[in-house]
């Protein structure tokens, strides 16, 4: 049961950048790993991993009133549905594999050189901050939304 | 007469229905193609068509006396975007955030003090 659904709206945001932010952990991690599955009898090195991210409404109730609304009256810009924030997939980057020149490594190809994941350290720390700035201001709207609840219950008390 | 009681809880239900756009608004702050929401004052009935009543008994024509206005939320699109497709300010949306939020307190601050005024009258100033 749901009491108050302006809660929820923060608890998807303040999950789902957890969630990016173990996905960064994970891309980190393995920023050297050249052996992540077994395919055809060779190594795969990792790939970095990337959050897909999409606004969407919470309770089941108001995906249907979102799916009336746009049926009905899909010029209206208005509506009353509460709207968090969810996780769609979490995708591989399919961008090209660093090669690097090392003869000696045991997943070395023929000419010598090693396929290193793609994960760009820079890119992925600065994505790492801006999770966790998204995960503070998230935070602070939570506790805001709690204080104004809790003023709410001191109506009528003098 | 305007009812103390009802403009406070219109003033109220903005704050509330503001206090919801910001909520859904910082959420969404990094997800692509996400348009920003914003608290309006329904006003769909404002410049309908309402007959004079000048006489008690004439029928009421149009919506006079039953306009009701409503918070409602609603998506901007004409403000500027990042690269994804998202408008959201984070740093706008929390000095609104503040600014609801004491709005919030002053309108219930105002509702007790009323209440209190009512009180005092009904406890015939004891």
């Amino acid at each position: 049961m749901v009491r108050f659904p302006e809660l929820w709206v923060q608890a998807s945001a303040l999950s789902l950048n957890r969630l990016k932010m173990d996905v960064i952990a994970e891309n980190i991690a393995n920023a050297d790993s050249t052996r992540a599955r077994f395919e055809n009898g060779q190594w795969q090195p990792y790939r970095r991993h990337m959050v897909v991210q999409q606004a969407a409404p919470l309770s089941f109730k108001d995906m249907l009133s979102e799916i009336k609304d746009k049926q009905e009256r899909p010029a209206e810009r208005s509506r009353n549905t509460i709207i968090g924030v969810r996780a769609n997939a979490i995708k591989e980057d399919e961008a090209p594999l660093r090669r690097v020149y090392d003869p000696s490594h045991p997943d070395a190809d023929q000419d010598g050189y090693v396929l290193y994941p793609n994960v760009d350290l820079p890119r992925e720390m600065i994505d790492l901050l801006s999770a966790s700035r998204a995960y503070e201001a998230n935070v602070t709207v939570l506790s805001a939304t709690k204080a104004m609840l809790q003023k709410t219950l001191e109506i009528g008390r003098g | 007469m305007i009812n103390v009681f009802y403009a406070l809880q219109l003033a109220m239900d903005g704050a509330w229905m503001q206090q919801k756009a910001h909520a859904q608004n910082i959420a969404n702050v990094d997800t692509p193609g996400y348009k920003r929401f914003q608290a309006v004052l329904n006003d769909v009935n404002k410049d309908v068509f309402v007959g004079n009543i000048s006489d008690p008994r004439h029928i009421r024509i149009g919506s006079q006396g039953s306009y009701e206005p409503q918070w409602q939320l609603q998506t901007v699109k004409d403000t500027t975007e990042t690269v994804n497709g998202n408008n959201v300010d984070l740093e706008q949306e929390m000095s609104e955030l503040a600014d609801t939020q004491l709005a919030y307190q002053a309108y219930i601050t105002l509702m007790n003090q009323t209440l209190n005024r009512y009180r005092t009258v009904v406890r015939n100033g004891r």
